[in-house]
């Protein structure tokens, strides 16, 4: 028994490492000092534990404990918007996600209609179609419509990412749900009223899970925040912060902000993983 | 209270036709099995009565008004699904009173009932917990509660019991009965189980494949099945069919011999296992058969053999008798205890010579 | 005929016997709801879709003026005798196989770790699920900065051991493995947990039953726990050979299909034409034998795999 405890916490050491460690070493950078920085080789461990890297993409200078100073970095504004705006874009498009979702998943998981393999073929060849092809034709709709550089533009192009994926995800877990509509019919529920009063509630895990894949694949969008809202006041966080490549390289300004990227996420995934486990795509029931 | 009436009542689900032109009556205050095997159409029905699945053709009445189409809680049925489905999220008292939604009664009256559903049944001690902390005979208790406590007019039951195991079915059973008949509500109860349906109902409608097979008592259905498939359904140990040929007076099977009246032709005889008589081997008239097995229930024991054809044949036994596996015997069943089915499947009425 | 024409006139004024059901059917109800997404359905996929069928059709020229001709199936065909073409569908294959065979293999090493009784399980699977938060474009800075000779975890190990030269792993020859370990390493979490998920609804009597039978852990897993996962292992492994095939943020930032054309998938090739060369119709082309390739390749899947375990 000990014998096996001990290779059980070695696997799950070596796991733990295995996910942790690339961020780490990417991470590591924001707590280095600029030479430190150009070491060769590189040092394994962080050298200094100051905050300066966060305070200069947040647009402050910083001076640290040994006397040299770091300057505010010049993509700060990008950053600072692209924070904002990444939470309010996320956040309205996790919230039209799901409406549109849940009661689309809902009903092909659930109910029986003509068209239903075709129109669920739709949705699935939507989540094949990749981005790259589909970027020119939305570009050149955007700038006729206008919707370049604006929040709602981005909201609408990340939604046909969003949508077919939970929605394939949802189907999945709505098949699962006991067949509760049959008890609700004869209590006398519509069937509207069975769904947004029974089966919603009853469907907390799914919903949450759902939530925070749409929120995830909207927070880190990138391709098509690139070329749609890039350098305008819509932009958001990952095209901002690949404007530390572009221009004047700061890894350690570069890394403070993926820190900051991976925060709220990581929040959700910590709130995430008790209800994940309640996924299983297969069927107990029939 | 009330009288059901099913007039050519027919559904198909594309090509599939699940239940062919059924006409039926469900008399007031009666507990109606419907008995058949898997996929005959028996729950389909159920959930026609209880508007679930709409008809593809027929009506269905209640108490003389067409409700054919009228949405499940306007006929004022109550229904327990298999497994006894609850509402997982809600707690036991919440899923009771979903039942009572869209009864227009005081508050006070509504509290009154489920507090004597409650009692009835004897889950107040849980009234607060949710299912899934409940064990299945609790969960069919909160079923059966939260049916009572809109004091439908009909009670429809799908397979309630078949979740659990076997001592908990048999006293659930008789609580099933004994409520029903306090309450004096019309029941449908849907089971491929024959012990239960015997031992529940006042009349057992029988279904196979989409039709009515019989409808009847179960002393009816038991000792005057009307047809091959009724009588093969029924009884446990299930009754002898053995297919042969009537010439001359006699039902001839190989070696095997009764007399009986009625028209030469090919035809299936019946005979239950307590009518089975086993005799010497070479006995004239008697059908030698090899013991395959003897079955010790306690009360009595069922020899089971195989005949020259290979089929099964059963007789019950005194409880000390016994044989050896591979023994050669022979039997012979009791005349004038004798069913005989045409090639139709339909029995064929006082076809017996008899015993002289 | 008067005869006739009365009959139908009663026939029209009386409506029809039989009152309609009151509750809706399914199909109205689906459709109700349904019917604003079809909508939203049409703009995602048959708009671009149309768009694309245009473009890939036509010749588009930005230089001296914008000149669009049409010229048939003539891209289609152009790209057969382009060598990068050739190249992208390759490596597109390479990455594509090693991704997906390495993410559900440490898919299910995950899972397996994850539905062991530890203590901290909540902490362990929240550290696990990590490597999904990150996006695919950080992933890509990731590890492309912990592979390169200069900045890698690798140059520092081999000092650390005496070595004196940097390791660089972004080479021709290994570039395609670490973006398949990099692709691997941000879906696994993914899977990990719905296999979890499915892991839990196996029954613990089974593990009993196998310990009583004495299988080894190896045939335990292999006998009992893969089995009731194969429908899962099937469906992340069209979804996963889907994502690896439309990868290509990870890609960009990473090697930007580099060194050469060593990581030039078909989505970099696409990128490059379309946006690089401003080649639209030529691209456009292109990306439908990349749609034609993902379709056909979990049409594969589905027939070799998918049609035996799904029900």
């Amino acid at each position: 028994m000990a014998k096996r405890s001990f290779f059980l916490y070695l696997a799950i050491a070596v796991a733990i490492v295995w996910s942790l460690f690339p961020i780490y070493w990417f991470c590591r950078m924001a707590f280095l000092t600029p030479d430190q920085i150009r070491l060769f080789p590189q040092p394994f461990l962080p050298g200094v534990f100051e905050l300066g890297a966060f305070y200069n993409i947040f647009g402050y200078d910083y001076t640290y404990a040994a006397g040299f100073s770091t300057g505010a970095s010049g993509q700060s504004n990008q950053i600072i918007r692209g924070v904002f705006n990444g939470l309010f874009i996320s956040g309205v498009v996790t919230v039209i996600t799901l409406i549109i979702v849940l009661p689309l998943a809902y009903v092909f998981a659930r109910m029986d209609f003509r068209h239903k393999e075709k129109l669920l073929f739709a949705v699935l060849l939507s989540v094949a179609l990749p981005p790259v092809s589909t970027l020119i034709p939305f570009y050149s709709m955007y700038v006729q419509l206008g919707l370049t550089g604006t929040r709602f533009g981005l909201i609408l192009v990340t939604l046909t990412i969003t949508v077919p994926f939970v929605a394939w995800m949802l189907i999945g877990y709505f098949r699962n749900v006991p067949p509760i509509e049959r008890l609700a019919r004869i209590d006398g529920y519509s069937r509207m009223s069975c769904f947004l009063t029974l089966i919603l509630p009853l469907s907390k895990s799914g919903i949450a899970v759902a939530a925070v894949i749409a929120f995830l694949f909207s927070w880190n969008e990138y391709t098509y925040a690139l070329v749609l809202v890039n350098g305008t006041s819509a932009n958001t966080l990952p095209p901002a912060i690949s404007g530390f490549l572009a221009q004047y390289p700061e890894p350690g300004n570069l890394a403070a902000s993926i820190i900051v990227t991976i925060i709220p996420p990581a929040l959700f995934a910590f709130f995430l993983q008790r209800h994940v486990t309640e996924m299983s795509l297969v069927d107990p029931v029939r | 209270m009330a009288k059901i009436d099913l007039v050519k009542l027919r559904k198909t689900f594309g090509a599939f036709v699940a239940v062919q032109g059924l006409d039926m009556q469900i008399v007031d205050g009666e507990f109606l099995i419907m008995l058949g095997p898997s996929g005959c159409g028996k729950t389909t029905t159920l959930n026609m009565i209880a508007g679930l699945e709409g008809a593809s053709s027929g009506h269905i009445l209640f108490d003389g008004v067409d409700v054919t189409d009228a949405p499940p809680h306007e006929r004022n049925v109550a229904m327990v699904f298999q497994s006894s489905l609850l509402y997982p999220h809600l707690t036991v008292r919440r899923n009771i009173e979903t039942s009572l939604r869209h009864s227009k009664i005081t508050d006070a009256e509504r509290k009154r009932r489920i507090a004597e559903a409650a009692r009835m049944l004897e889950i107040e001690p849980f009234m607060d917990k949710l299912p899934g902390h409940l064990s299945g005979g609790q969960r069919q208790r909160v079923a059966t509660a939260k049916a009572i406590v809109r004091e439908p007019s009909v009670f429809l039951l799908d397979e309630p019991l078949s979740a659990l195991d076997a001592a908990l079915r048999l006293s659930l059973r008789s609580e099933l009965v004994n409520l029903q008949k306090r309450l004096g509500t019309t029941t449908v109860f849907v089971t491929h189980d024959q012990v239960e349906a015997m031992t529940m109902g006042d009349r057992i409608a029988v279904i196979n494949g989409g039709r009515l097979e019989q409808i009847g008592t179960p002393d009816e259905i038991y000792n005057a099945p009307s047809t091959v498939f009724v009588a093969g359904f029924l009884g446990s140990p299930p009754m002898n069919l053995l297919e042969g040929e009537v010439s001359g007076g006699f039902f001839r099977r190989g070696q095997l011999a009764v007399p009986v009246t009625g028209a030469a032709g090919k035809v299936t005889l019946g005979v239950r296992p307590q009518d089975v008589l086993v005799v010497e081997p070479g006995t004239a008239g008697a059908m030698p058969v090899t013991v395959f097995a003897v079955e010790h229930l306690g009360r009595e024991s069922v020899l089971i053999a195989d005949d020259e054809h290979g089929a099964k044949v059963r007789a019950l036994v005194p409880p000390g008798w016994h044989a050896r596996v591979g023994e050669r015997l022979a039997i012979t069943p009791e005349p004038a205890r004798c069913l005989l089915f045409g090639a139709d499947g339909n029995r064929i009425l006082e076809p017996l010579a008899r015993a002289a | 005929m008067a005869v006739g024409s009365a009959d139908q006139a009663i026939q029209v004024s009386t409506p029809t016997a039989k009152t309609r059901r009151r509750e809706m059917s399914d199909t109205r109800f689906a459709f109700m709801i349904g019917l604003p997404v079809l909508a939203f359905l049409l703009i995602v996929v048959a708009y671009p879709l149309g768009y694309s069928i245009y473009m890939s059709l036509h010749q588009i020229v930005f230089f001296g003026g914008y000149r669009v001709t049409f010229v048939g199936f003539k891209n289609f065909i152009d790209v057969w005798s382009d060598k990068s073409f050739i190249n992208a569908i390759w490596v597109t294959l390479r990455f594509t196989i090693e991704s997906v065979v390495l993410t559900m293999i440490l898919g299910l090493l995950l899972a397996s770790i994850m539905n062991q009784q530890i203590r901290m399980a909540g902490v362990v699977r929240t550290l696990l699920f990590l490597p999904w938060c990150v996006s695919s474009y950080a992933a890509g800075l990731m590890f492309g900065q912990m592979v390169k000779g200069q900045t890698g975890i690798f140059t520092t190990i081999a000092f650390a051991f005496g070595g004196t030269q940097g390791v660089d792993l972004m080479s021709r020859a290994t570039v395609v493995e670490v973006l398949a370990v990099a692709n691997a390493w941000l879906m696994a979490p993914l899977v990990a947990f719905f296999i979890l998920a499915n892991m839990k609804t196996i029954p613990k009597r089974l593990y009993d039953l196998a310990a009583i039978d004495r299988l080894t852990s190896w045939e335990t897993f292999r006998y009992v726990t893969l089995p009731p996962l194969q429908f899962s292992l099937f469906v992340f492994s069209s979804i996963t050979t889907v994502l690896s095939m439309k990868m290509f943020d990870m890609i960009l930032v990473m090697t930007s299909g580099g060194p050469g054309t060593a990581s030039a998938t078909l989505t970099y090739q696409i990128y490059k034409r379309s946006f690089k060369d401003l080649n639209l119709g030529y691209g456009a082309a292109m990306s439908f034998y990349l749609l034609f390739f993902i379709l056909g390749s979990t049409f594969l899947i589905y027939l070799v795999w998918g049609r035996r375990v799904s029900r």
